[in-house]
């Protein structure tokens, strides 16, 4: 089983500050362990591809839990975190930039580097939307999200650049990553 | 990293560093800092046009940041040197026409016009989208007046109580004390559902509230912020949320207690009966693509939702409007003449009067009063923001009389302040009563 090292999202994100990268794994750090999970637990992952990742991180300190009140801040930073993870190991993207205006997406992506259609002035060839929830409940779950996030980037699916969804639980912990 | 992604960086972070400020002119500052240095980033790509989607993407992130900014020509030439792009993604080039659009249609408006048209824009941005249809198109498919206002104050009478239900559940009574319901009844006041844009298909409606743009400085920041979420939290919970799911009954029984649902289900609920003769479905902005068909609630569904409190409620009466042929002179409407009858789920009445008795007490009135009494989930009410008076009962006449109770009181307690003992506050009070109070026995 591939073991997937929260400390190593700044090594996938290298143009992204290492204080940026932190933010984003130590959410998803506390969003894993206030759902009772330790580091080793197992995360599955189902769409493009089914797989299983061993997810490893250093324990957070009581301070640091006590840092990250808000719950939905904590769904959202660890999914994010999730979905760049799992971009970088599905894909031929990584991601860019947040997308702050415009097309209801999340994140642009772009291609990896040794890809052969990087060209850094062109940096935005793919788009991300993101979704978390701790822990499924009601009609918020992963499935419900996976439908109103594909309604939500439906407006443009007659653009000719990819599109992926990537909606994680940090209770199971699961993650559904699709591409539109 | 390329000196285009350098400068886009740099605007996008001055972007999301305007967000976090709740100072609009240091806000602005921001924002067209923001936009010069964009501008930059797309002109270096201007020639490159193989850089698709990335030059159409920060042609069109220019064209909406100098829109935001009100620099309309700069919005203009972002917006052509977009689309003179090849190959540019289709969703790109229709947002590049929406920003061109808006650009048009604000070249006749005067300087004022222009922003009350973008500040519509935002509030229609965010709205709820309603589209009402004849069940049986009697008159092709137009929709009766009557139905119109009837949905559209049944969805206004459960944003109401939702406000009150999401206040309560965020605040408690602690925060405001007695004055909650005053509290609450300001806040309603000053954050209105607001109907924010119209369109024959065959009748459509944009309803939105503005909890972003006018910030009302003399509420605490933490009641601005719960504002913020409140109108999206209506719609999940209320708009779109899919009642025929047990799930979702569930989620909203825990939420909510029976009481609380009751409030804001109650009357919503009916506007997707079969019997009504509309259909009701929530769409985009343009009436078109359903976003949810207002189908009816299940029996079985609708008891799960409002079980307990329709059990207790039973007893009560209920406001019956009848139609009917009545003899001059007749007080009553005679049974048998009755041709319809329909209970309310709300209701507005005109009062008028000179004198505010309660018991013994009364207060005489130099002028006439005029007060709204609305009846809504079955309660009457009055809300009177100049006396800052809000009041409830089951009854017509109960409210009234809570009503005298209430000003009868107030103005006395106002008129036995010491000098020492009066704020601006009392004195302003007192200022309105005197308006009208011509002596109190």
């Amino acid at each position: 089983m591939d073991v997937l090292n929260l400390n190593s999202l700044v090594e996938i994100l290298p143009e992204w500050s290492a204080k940026q990268c932190d933010y984003f794994t130590e959410g998803l750090s506390v969003g894993l362990e206030k759902q009772g999970n330790d580091s080793g637990v197992v995360l599955e992952v189902t769409g493009i591809r089914d797989l299983k990742l061993k997810v490893e991180w250093t324990k957070c300190t009581e301070e640091i839990h006590r840092s990250w009140k808000e719950p939905k801040k904590i769904a959202e930073m660890g999914a994010t975190a999730l979905a760049f993870f799992l971009t970088e190991k599905l894909t031929e993207f990584v991601p860019t930039e947040e997308a702050l205006i415009g097309t209801g997406v999340d994140y642009w992506l772009g291609y990896k580097e040794h890809h052969e259609n990087f060209d850094e002035d062109n940096f935005m060839n793919a788009r991300l939307e993101i979704s978390g929830i701790n822990k499924e409940e009601g009609s918020n779950t992963v499935e419900a999200r996976t439908k109103i996030k594909k309604k939500q980037v439906q407006k443009s699916d007659e653009m000719k650049i990819p599109v992926y969804i990537s909606i994680s639980e940090l209770n199971s912990p699961k993650s559904i990553f699709i591409q539109k | 990293m390329s000196e285009v992604r350098k400068l886009h960086k740099e605007a996008m972070s001055l972007v999301n560093e305007s967000k976090q400020l709740d100072d609009e002119i240091a806000s602005g500052i921001l924002l067209h800092k923001a936009l010069s240095i964009e501008v930059q980033a797309a002109m270096i790509l201007f020639n490159k046009f193989e850089a698709e989607p990335t030059r159409s993407v920060l042609f069109r992130s220019a064209a909406t940041l100098a829109y935001n900014c009100a620099e309309y020509e700069i919005a203009e030439r972002m917006v052509y040197c977009g689309l003179s792009g090849v190959h540019l993604p289709i969703e790109i080039e229709e947002e590049l026409c929406q920003v061109r659009d808006k650009l048009l249609a604000l070249k006749s408006l005067s300087v004022e016009e222009k922003s009350q048209y973008n500040y519509l824009q935002i509030l229609r941005d965010n709205a709820i989208n309603i589209r009402l249809k004849p069940s049986l198109p009697k008159y092709a498919d137009a929709v009766f007046i009557e139905d119109i206002v009837s949905v559209l104050k049944t969805v206004k009478t459960s944003f109401d109580n939702f406000i009150r239900v999401n206040f309560l559940q965020t605040f408690g009574i602690e925060k405001y004390g007695d004055k909650t319901n005053y509290a609450i009844s300001k806040l309603r006041n000053d954050f209105p559902l607001l109907y924010v844009n119209s369109k024959f298909k065959s009748f459509g409606a944009s309803l939105s509230t503005d909890a972003i743009v006018v910030t009302k400085e003399k509420y605490e920041k933490d009641v601005i912020e719960w504002r913020k979420s409140l109108f999206d939290e209506f719609k999940n919970d209320v708009i779109y949320i899919d009642y025929s799911l047990d799930k979702n009954l569930k989620y909203l029984q825990n939420k909510y207690s029976d009481d609380e649902r009751n409030l804001i289900y109650s009357g919503y609920l009916d506007i997707f009966n079969d019997s009504k003769n509309y259909n009701v479905t929530f769409t985009d902005s343009e009436y078109e693509e359903v976003i949810k068909v207002g189908s009816s609630i299940p029996k079985d569904k609708k008891e799960q939702l409002l079980k307990k409190t329709l059990n207790t409620k039973e007893s009560e009466k209920t406001l019956v409007r009848t139609f009917g042929m009545q003899s001059k002179g007749q007080k009553q409407i005679k049974k048998s003449d009755i041709i319809v009858s329909e209970e309310l789920t709300n209701a507005e009445f005109s009062y008028r009067t000179s004198h505010l008795i309660y018991q013994k007490d009364s207060l005489d009135l130099k002028k006439e009063l005029v007060l709204t009494i609305k009846y809504e989930n079955r309660e009457f009410s009055i809300n009177y923001p100049p006396f800052e008076i809000e009041v409830i009962s089951n009854t017509h006449d109960g409210v009234l009389l809570e009503f005298s109770k209430e000003c009868y009181n107030k103005y006395r307690l106002l008129t036995s302040l010491s000098e020492p003992e009066r704020t601006h506050e009392t004195e302003r009070l007192l200022n309105n009563f005197s308006e009208f109070v011509f002596s109190s026995t």
